[in-house]
C-alpha cells in the first residue's frame, strides 16, 4: 500500500545542511496501522509529508497503492492525496467558515462523491456527534472538532490514514475518546494508518511502532513501549 | 375659381409642414374655420367693377390676398397622342402692411404651384407642388415685362409680340419624371368673368374677385415625360383671378369645367355644391363664340348631371362623368375624365385633369377637350 | 454553491470592513473614471446634437467666405440651375440676459426649403397658421420648444430681451413647437426664426452662413461642385462635429489620465486587501491544500473573492458616477465654455463604451490586481497546515530584488517617456512603469527610515515607541503595499498641483507681456478666451479720436474651416509698441517682424506644434480668393489656445479676406492718470446699440487667469477624490494590519499595557507610515509634474512652460500625508485599545 525505497531528505538551514531522513526504507501493507515515535525535529511530520506528496525527497521512491508519487506533478500528487489520503491534524484544522456539515462534505465535493448527505450522516453517527451538524467549529470542544477531523478524513473512504498527533491538543480524558474512535473507525474499517503520536494510549492501536531517530527508523516492540 | 382652395393651401402648407396629414382639411368647417381667423380688413376687396388695364393687371395685386396665374391645356403630338396639363402660380400676401425689416429674405407674400401633366395615351398623370417666397427673388410676379416665377418653374415673355393685350408666353416647368416648355399665343381676345369682370362669390359685398381669361391659346413646344421627348400642339385657357374673398357657412365646393370645343367656341361652367348637396345660385358659366364674344349663362340655365363616380386611390369618392345641358344654347354634352385618376395628392388634395367631350350643340355632333376641377369631395 | 465557496463568501462576510473599504475603493476609482467619461461624453454629446439638430437630415454642407454666403449664389442655384435639395442657414448664439445668461442657438431658416431637412412642426396645434404668419410678418419672431418656453416663463405673444452679437435685441415668442422623442433633444437648445429675421438679427447683410444640401450620388455632388465660386467648398455634414471633438481630444484624454491615477490608487486597494486575507488565511488554505485541494482551485479561489469585490465595487461606482457626473458636467461644460464652443448640457449620456470601460476596468483591473495575491495563496504550502502559526512570509530577503526591479521599472518608465512622439496614450502608458518602481522602492525607504526613527521613538516613548516603529518592519510586506498606496496619492496631488502652478505662473507671465495695452475693448462674447462676436469698423474711429489715446491696437479673428481642420486666423493691426508683446521661440525677432509686415505669418507655439511647422515652413490656408500659400516668419508663445493660432497683419489680411469689422481693439491711454476717463468715454461713446465690453488691464489679466483657474478646477476635484480613494486605502491596511495583531496586541494588554498605551503605540506607528509615504511622495511627485509639463502636456498641447518646484505644495503634501495616516489610525488604534485581552487572545 505505501512503500518507501531508499528516501533521503534533508534541509538547509542558514549554512548547515541537515539530513532528516537518510536512505529510508518502510512498507506498509494494506490495513496496516503504524505509530511514528520520534523527538521533535526527528522528521516524522517530514516523513508524513513526503507519503502525503505535501514534500518530495531528495532521493527514493514513494510508491502509494501502486504509484511512484515522486514522478508525478504538484497537481497529480495533490489528486492522490486527495482521493487516497485522508489527513487528521493535531490542531483539527477545521474549516471555520463552513459549518461541521460542510466541512464533511469539501472532501466529497473535491472527489465528486455521490450519495453525500447520507455520507454525511452515516459518519456523523460513527463519530457520535449528530446533533452537531449545523454547528459552526468555533462552537464545538476540542474533542468534537477532532471527531469531526476524524471523520473529514474517512468520509470520502480514502485508503490511507495520516494522523499528525491526533490527540496531542486535547487532556487525557478526551484524547482516549478519540483513540477509541480511531479503533473503531479506522481499524474496523480496514484502513491503513500512519500516525505520529507521543501518547503511549495510542500504541494499543499499532500493529507496529516505530521510532525514528537521526533519520533512521528502528522498529520497537510495543510492549515494551507501554511499559 | 380658386379662391376658395388656395386660402385653405396655405393654412394647411403650413400645419403640415412635417407632412402630418389631416384628414379634416378637405371638410368645409374647416375651411370656413380657417378662413374667418385670417381676417384681415386692412386688405383690399373686389367691392365694385373695376377698370383693367394692361399690361399692369397680368402683374400682381399685392394688396389683395390671394391672387392666380392658371393655365390648362391639351395638346396633341403629330402621331396623335395626347397630354393635358396643368401650371398654376399661386400668391397669397400674409399681410396687408408693408414689409418691415432690411433683410433680402423679408417677405409676407407666398407663393405657390402646381404643376400637372397628364399622358393621356399611357394612361399616367404626373403632379408636383411648391412652395416658396417672393423674398430674396426666389418667387414672384411682375408685369412688364411678364414674368411669374417660383425658383426655376417660370412664366415669362418669350417673344417681344403681343396678341390681344398679352404677351406671347413661355411656361417652363420641370419635375421629377416630367418637364414642360410650351409657347402660348392667344387667338382670341381676353374676357371679364362675371360682371364685367366682378365675380361675386358669396352674398355680403367685397366677398367677390376680379377675374378675367383667354380662352383659346395656341399652343406648341415639348412635353418631356419619363425622359421621352414629345412636340406638342394645342390649346391652352388662362384665367386670371384676385381677390380677397371669404367662403359662404354653407359651401362645400364645386365642380368647375373649361371646355374647348371643335367649333373654336368654349365653354366655363362652375357649380358651388351646398354642404345639403344642392348647387349654390352663385353658379354661373360663359360660352364664347368663335368671334371671342360671350353671352353669360346662369344657374337656372344649365343642368349638370353626375352621371358615374369612382373611389380613387386615396379612397375619396369622385364624380367621373357628367351630363351638362344648357337647353337655351341647344347644348346637350356628355363630359368624361381623360384619365380616371388625375387627383392631386399635395397638400391640399383636388381633382384636376383633363377631360374629354362628346355630345350636340344645335343639333349637330360636336366634340372637344377641357379641364375640369373637383374640390369639396 | 460548493463548500469551497461558501466558505470563501463567509470569509468575505466575517471581514466587512475590510472588504467593505475594498469595494469603496473600487467603487471610487470607477466612479471617478466613469463619471469624467460621463461629463466629457454627455458634453459633447449635447454639442453634436445640437449639430444634428441643426443639420437634420442634409448630406453636407456649402460653406462660403470669411463672410459667408451671398444671398444672390443661393438664388441662382435655386432659380437659375434647378438645384432643389439645398436649404439657407444662419446660426448665431443668442444669450437671454434675465435668465441666469442660459444660451441658445439660434437657428434661422427658410421654413419652405425646409421639409426635406428638418421637422420641427411634426406635432403642432391648431394655431400653426398664425404662429407661420407671425414668424414672417413679424420681424424677430421666434419659435422654440414647449420645455424651453415653460422654463423661461415665457408664452407665445411675449417679448425677451437677449444679446446677440453684443447688441441687445428683443425676440418675440410667434409659437411652440411639441416636444416628442424625436425632436426633443435637438430642440433642447434651439430658437428657431425665419431667415430674413435671423440676417437681421445678426446684421449679415445680404449673406446667410452655410447651405445645407442633400445629395444622393456622386453625380450630384460633381454639379454642385462645379457651382461654387473659389473659396467656397462642399462639405460633408459631420465634418463640423467631427473637428469640435478634435478641438476636445486633448482636453479629454487629460481628464481620463487624471481619473486613472484614482482607479490606480483604487487598485493597489484591491492588492493590499488581497494579499492581506490570504495571509490571513495561511492556516485555512495550507489545511485545504492538505486535504486535496490543488493550488489551482486555492487561486481560482482567490481569485473569485476579487471579482466578487470588483463587481460590488463597480456597481457602486456607477452608481455614484451617476451623482459625481452632474456636477463634473458643470465644471466641463463651463471650461468648454470658456475655450472651445458654445455648449449647454442639460442631460447626462451614457454610451455603451462608456459603460464597458467602467465594467473593464471595474472588474478586470481588480482581477489583475490579485493575479499576485492569488498566486501566492497558491503558493501556500499543504504543511502550513501543520503548524499553529506560521511567521510571514517575509519579504525582508526580497528587498534587494525589489529595489533593482523598481530601478529597473524607472528606467523602462524614462525610456517609454522620451521615445519621441505625439501619442498622448504612450505617454501616459510610460508613467505606469515609474510609479510602480516607486511603489518598488517603498520597501527600502522604510528600512531606512525605520533605522533612523527607532532610536528615536525608543527615547521619546520608550519601549511602546520602539514596538511601534519595529512592528512596521516586521510587517513589512503589508505596511508597504498601504504606504506605497498613499505616497501614490500623495505624489499624484504633487504632480498635478504642481504642473497647475507652473502653468498659471507661465500663463500669468505670459498675459503680463501680452497684454501691454491699458484698456481693452470688445463685444460681448460668449466664449470667455475668444471674442467670436464683431465690432464695426465706425467704432475704431470713434475711439482713436478720444483726446487721451495714444496709440492702438485692433485685430479681427476668423474662423478657417478647412480640409476637415478649423483654423483661427488672427489678423493683427498692431502698433509697433506692441511688437515686444510677442516672446519668439523660433525666429530672430527683427527678420520676423519685417517678414510679418511683408504679410508672413506667425504661428503660435500649439500650432506650429500641431501642425509640425517651424519657421520658414508653407501653410496653405483657404482665403476668400482661393486657397493660398503663406510662409510662417516666427513661432510665438501664445497660451491663449491650445488649439494654436496663426497671426496676420490686418492689412495683408484684407488683401484675401473679406471679413469686415474688429473682433477687439486695445488702447494706449497718453497718461495713466486718465486710463479711468479713457474707459468712461468709451463705454458713453454711441455705438448704435452695440454693446462694448471695456476693460483695464488689470481687469483682463485678472478675468484670464480666473479662466485659467476654472479651467483646472476639474484637476482639483479630481485631486480631491483620489486623496480620498487614498485615505480609504491607508484605512483599510490600517484596519486589517491592527486587526490581525489582535494577539499580539492582547498578550500586550494581558502583560499590562493599559489601553492608552496601546491607542498611542498604534497611533505612532501610523504616524511613522505616513511620514515614510510623504517622504517618498515629494521625490515622485515632481517627477509626475515634471513628466506632465515636459512630457504630456507638451505632446496633448505643445505648450512650453516654465517647471517650478513649489515648496508650499510639498509641505502641504507631507502635512496630508501625516493627516491621512493619522486619521485613518485613530479608529483602530481606539478599537484595538477597548478590546478586552481575553477576547483578543481567544482563538479565532
Amino acid at each position: 500500500m505505501v512503500e518507501l525505497k531508499k528516501v533521503s531528505r534533508s534541509f538547509t538551514e542558514g549554512n548547515t545542511k541537515h539530513a532528516v531522513l537518510k536512505n529510508f526504507d518502510l512498507k506498509i501493507e494494506k490495513g496496516e496501522i503504524i505509530i511514528l515515535l520520534g523527538k521533535s525535529g526527528s522528521g516524522k511530520s517530514t516523513l508524513l509529508n513526503i507519503i502525503s506528496g505535501i514534500d518530495i525527497p531528495d532521493e527514493g521512491e514513494v510508491t502509494i497503492a501502486g504509484k511512484d508519487i515522486t514522478k508525478l506533478s504538484e497537481k497529480d500528487r495533490t489528486l492522490v492525496r486527495r482521493n487516497k489520503i485522508g489527513f487528521i491534524f493535531q490542531f483539527f484544522n477545521l474549516i471555520p467558515t463552513l459549518t461541521v456539515r460542510e466541512n464533511l462534505q469539501l472532501p466529497l465535493e473535491l472527489t465528486n462523491s455521490d450519495n453525500q448527505e447520507e455520507r454525511i450522516n452515516t459518519i456523523l453517527s460513527e463519530v457520535g456527534l449528530p446533533e452537531r451538524a449545523d454547528s459552526y467549529p468555533d462552537k464545538l470542544s476540542g474533542g468534537e472538532q477532532q471527531r469531526i477531523a476524524v471523520a473529514r478524513a474517512l468520509i470520502h473512504n480514502p485508503d490511507i490514514i495520516l494522523a499528525d498527533e491526533p490527540t496531542g491538543n486535547l487532556d487525557y480524558e478526551t484524547g482516549l475518546q478519540i483513540v477509541d474512535l480511531l479503533d473503531r473507525v479506522v481499524k474496523q474499517k480496514g484502513k491503513t494508518m500512519i500516525m505520529v503520536t507521543h501518547s503511549k494510549d495510542v500504541m494499543g492501536l499499532a500493529d507496529r511502532v516505530y521510532s525514528l531517530r537521526e533519520g533512521k527508523l528502528t522498529e520497537t516492540k510495543k510492549d515494551s513501549v507501554i511499559e | 375659381m380658386k379662391n376658395y382652395i388656395i386660402i385653405l393651401i396655405f393654412i394647411s402648407v403650413i400645419a403640415g409642414c412635417g407632412g402630418q396629414k389631416n384628414p379634416e382639411k378637405d371638410s368645409g368647417i374647416n375651411l370656413s374655420k380657417a378662413m374667418g381667423k385670417v381676417k384681415d380688413e386692412k386688405f383690399e376687396k373686389a367691392y365694385d367693377k373695376r377698370k383693367f388695364i394692361f399690361p399692369e393687371d397680368h402683374g400682381p395685386h399685392p394688396g389683395f390676398r390671394t391672387e392666380w396665374w392658371y393655365f390648362t391645356g391639351n395638346l396633341t403630338t403629330p402621331d396623335n397622342k395626347k397630354f393635358g396639363y396643368q401650371f398654376t402660380v399661386f400668391r397669397t400676401a400674409l399681410s396687408s402692411g408693408r414689409k418691415s425689416g432690411v433683410s433680402e429674405w423679408r417677405s409676407d407674400q407666398i407663393y405657390m404651384a402646381h404643376f400637372t401633366v397628364t399622358d393621356i395615351s399611357n394612361g399616367r398623370f404626373y403632379f408636383d407642388e411648391r412652395f416658396s417666397r417672393d423674398g430674396n427673388e426666389l418667387a414672384g410676379a411682375q408685369a412688364e415685362p411678364l414674368k411669374v416665377w417660383l425658383e426655376d418653374w417660370q412664366i415669362t415673355e418669350s417673344e417681344n409680340r403681343k396678341a390681344f393685350d398679352l404677351p406671347v408666353i413661355s411656361i417652363k416647368a420641370k419635375s421629377d419624371k416630367t418637364e414642360i416648355r410650351l409657347w402660348l399665343e392667344s387667338v382670341k381676345p381676353l374676357i371679364l368673368q362675371g360682371n364685367e369682370g366682378l365675380s361675386q362669390k358669396g352674398s355680403q359685398p367685397g366677398n367677390a374677385s376680379y377675374y378675367y381669361s383667354y380662352t383659346n391659346l395656341k399652343t406648341s413646344g415639348i412635353i418631356i415625360t419619363e425622359d421621352r421627348e414629345y412636340e406638342v400642339n394645342g390649346k391652352s385657357w388662362m384665367d386670371r383671378e384676385w381677390s380677397t374673398s371669404a367662403l359662404s357657412e354653407d359651401q362645400k365646393g364645386w365642380d368647375w369645367f373649361s371646355l374647348q370645343l371643335d367649333d373654336s367656341t368654349e365653354l366655363m361652367y362652375y357649380q358651388m355644391r351646398k354642404k345639403d348637396g344642392t348647387p349654390d345660385k352663385y353658379s354661373s358659366g360663359v360660352i364664347i363664340d368663335k368671334a371671342g364674344l360671350k353671352r353669360q349663362i346662369n344657374r337656372e340655365e344649365a343642368d349638370l348631371e353626375v352621371t358615374e363616380s369612382r373611389k380613387n386611390s386615396s379612397g375619396i369618392e369622385y364624380p367621373s362623368g357628367w351630363n351638362l345641358k344648357i337647353p337655351s344654347e341647344k347644348i346637350e354634352l356628355k363630359i368624361i375624365p381623360a384619365v380616371r385618376d388625375q387627383f392631386l395628392d399635395v397638400t391640399v388634395k383636388y381633382w384636376e385633369g383633363s377631360v374629354t367631350v362628346k355630345g350636340k350643340k344645335n343639333n349637330t355632333d360636336i366634340s372637344g377637350r377641357g379641364y375640369a376641377e373637383l374640390t369639396g369631395y | 454553491m460548493n463548500s469551497l465557496n461558501k466558505s470563501s463568501i463567509r470569509y468575505l462576510l466575517k471581514h466587512p470592513w475590510q472588504f467593505g473599504l475594498s469595494v469603496l475603493g473600487i467603487a471610487m476609482g470607477v466612479a471617478i473614471v466613469v463619471s469624467i467619461d460621463i461629463a466629457s461624453y454627455s458634453s459633447s454629446k449635447a454639442f453634436n446634437l445640437s449639430l444634428d439638430a441643426v443639420a437634420g437630415k442634409a448630406t453636407h454642407q456649402i460653406t462660403g467666405n470669411s463672410d459667408g454666403i451671398p444671398d444672390s449664389f443661393y438664388r441662382s442655384l435655386r432659380k437659375d440651375k434647378g438645384i432643389r435639395n439645398i436649404a439657407p442657414v444662419i446660426e448665431s448664439y443668442v444669450s437671454i440676459q434675465d435668465s441666469g445668461r442660459r444660451v441658445f442657438k439660434l437657428l434661422g431658416v427658410d421654413f419652405f426649403a425646409e421639409r426635406p431637412f428638418r421637422d420641427y412642426f411634426s406635432e403642432t396645434d391648431s394655431s400653426a397658421g398664425d404662429v407661420f404668419n407671425k414668424l414672417f410678418t413679424k420681424p424677430n419672431s421666434i419659435i422654440l420648444s414647449g420645455e424651453n418656453m415653460k422654463k423661461l416663463n415665457l408664452s407665445p405673444g411675449d417679448s425677451v430681451k437677449v444679446l446677440i452679437n453684443g447688441k441687445e435685441k428683443y425676440l418675440y415668442i410667434a409659437g411652440f413647437i411639441k416636444e416628442n422623442d424625436n425632436n426633443r433633444s435637438a430642440l433642447e437648445n434651439l430658437f428657431i426664426t425665419d431667415i430674413a429675421s435671423a440676417q437681421e438679427l445678426t446684421e449679415k447683410k445680404n449673406n446667410i452662413d452655410y447651405i445645407d444640401v442633400i445629395i444622393n450620388n456622386e453625380s450630384e455632388e460633381k454639379i454642385i461642385n462645379s457651382l461654387l465660386p473659389d473659396g467656397f467648398a462642399l462639405q460633408k455634414s459631420g465634418s463640423r462635429s467631427q473637428t469640435a471633438e478634435q478641438m476636445l481630444d486633448a482636453f479629454n484624454i487629460n481628464l481620463t489620465s487624471l481619473s486613472l491615477l484614482a482607479l490606480i490608487v483604487g487598485l493597489f486597494l484591491i492588492y493590499n486587501t488581497m494579499t492581506f486575507s490570504v495571509i490571513q488565511r495561511r492556516i485555512l488554505i495550507g489545511t485545504l491544500r492538505s486535504i486535496g485541494v490543488t493550488s489551482g482551485e486555492i487561486s481560482r479561489l482567490i481569485l473569485k473573492e476579487s471579482l466578487i469585490i470588483g463587481i460590488a465595487g463597480t456597481i457602486a461606482g456607477f452608481a455614484a458616477a451617476y451623482f459625481i457626473s452632474k456636477y463634473l458636467l458643470i465644471i466641463i461644460s463651463r471650461t468648454i465654455n470658456d475655450l472651445y464652443y458654445v455648449v449647454s448640457v442639460r442631460e447626462i449620456y451614457i454610451s455603451p463604451f462608456i459603460i464597458i470601460k467602467g465594467i473593464s476596468l471595474g472588474v478586470i483591473a481588480t482581477l489583475l490586481s490579485a493575479l499576485k495575491p492569488a498566486k501566492e495563496a497558491s503558493g501556500v504550502h499543504p504543511r502550513s497546515a501543520m503548524i499553529r502559526s506560521e511567521q510571514e512570509s517575509s519579504i525582508i530577503k526580497k528587498i534587494p530584488r525589489m529595489t533593482i526591479a523598481g530601478i529597473l521599472f524607472i528606467i523602462a518608465g524614462a525610456v517609454t517617456l522620451i521615445i519621441p512622439s505625439k501619442n498622448i496614450w504612450l505617454s501616459y502608458f510610460g508613467i505606469l512603469p515609474v510609479i510602480t518602481g516607486f511603489s518598488l522602492l517603498t520597501p527600502l525607504v522604510i528600512i531606512i527610515v525605520e533605522k533612523i526613527f527607532s532610536p528615536v521613538y525608543k527615547k521619546l516613548f520608550g519601549i511602546t515607541g520602539k514596538m511601534s516603529s519595529r512592528s512596521i518592519l516586521q510587517n513589512i510586506s503589508r505596511t508597504y503595499i498601504a504606504i506605497a498606496a498613499l505616497s501614490l496619492a500623495v505624489a499624484a496631488t504633487v504632480g498635478v498641483g504642481t504642473m497647475v502652478s507652473s502653468f498659471r505662473s507661465t500663463v500669468i507671465d505670459w498675459l503680463e507681456t501680452r497684454l501691454n495695452a491699458d484698456v481693452f475693448i470688445s463685444a460681448p462674447s460668449l466664449i470667455s478666451r475668444r471674442n467670436d462676436a464683431v465690432l464695426n469698423e465706425e467704432i475704431l474711429d470713434k475711439i482713436k479720436a478720444i483726446e487721451e489715446v495714444k496709440d492702438y491696437n485692433f485685430y479681427r479673428e476668423v474662423e478657417i474651416f478647412q480640409d476637415g481642420k478649423r483654423y483661427h486666423l488672427l489678423a493683427s493691426g498692431l502698433s509697433k509698441r506692441s511688437y515686444k508683446g510677442f516672446k519668439f521661440k523660433e525666429g530672430n525677432p527683427e527678420d520676423a517682424w519685417k517678414s510679418f509686415e511683408e504679410g508672413e505669418i506667425f504661428v503660435s507655439e500649439p500650432f506650429a506644434y500641431r501642425n509640425d511647422l517651424s519657421v520658414g515652413s508653407k501653410l496653405v490656408l483657404k482665403t476668400d480668393k482661393g486657397m493660398r500659400e503663406f510662409r510662417v516668419a516666427g513661432v510665438y508663445y501664445d497660451y491663449a489656445s491650445d488649439q494654436g493660432l496663426i497671426t496676420i497683419q490686418y492689412r495683408h489680411f484684407k488683401e484675401y479676406w473679406n471679413a469686415k469689422g474688429y473682433s477687439g481693439i486695445s488702447v494706449f491711454v497718453k497718461d495713466d492718470k486718465a486710463i479711468g476717463t479713457v474707459k468712461d468715454r468709451i463705454q458713453s461713446l454711441d455705438t448704435g446699440g452695440q454693446q462694448l465690453v471695456v476693460r483695464t488691464y488689470k481687469f483682463l489679466r485678472d478675468s484670464s487667469v480666473e479662466i485659467f483657474d476654472r479651467t483646472f478646477l476639474v484637476a482639483n476635484v479630481l485631486q480631491i477624490l483620489s486623496v480620498i480613494v487614498a485615505f480609504i486605502g491607508i484605512l483599510s491596511s490600517l484596519m486589517s494590519l491592527q486587526l490581525e495583531r489582535k494577539r499580539e496586541l492582547g498578550i500586550l494588554r494581558a502583560n499590562g499595557l493599559l489601553p492608552s498605551q496601546l491607542f498611542l503605540m498604534v497611533n505612532l506607528q501610523t504616524l511613522l507610515m505616513g511620514l515614510i509615504a510623504g517622504l517618498t511622495a515629494l521625490p515622485l511627485g515632481n517627477i509626475l509634474a515634471a513628466i506632465l509639463i515636459y512630457i504630456i502636456n507638451k505632446r496633448s498641447f505643445g505648450w512650453t512652460m516654465q517647471f517650478e518646484i513649489l515648496p508650499g505644495i510639498l509641505a502641504e503634501a507631507l502635512l496630508l500625508s501625516l493627516a491621512a495616516a493619522l486619521l485613518a489610525g485613530i479608529y483602530p488604534a481606539y478599537k484595538m485599545s477597548k478590546t478586552s485581552p481575553a477576547n483578543a487572545l481567544r482563538e479565532e
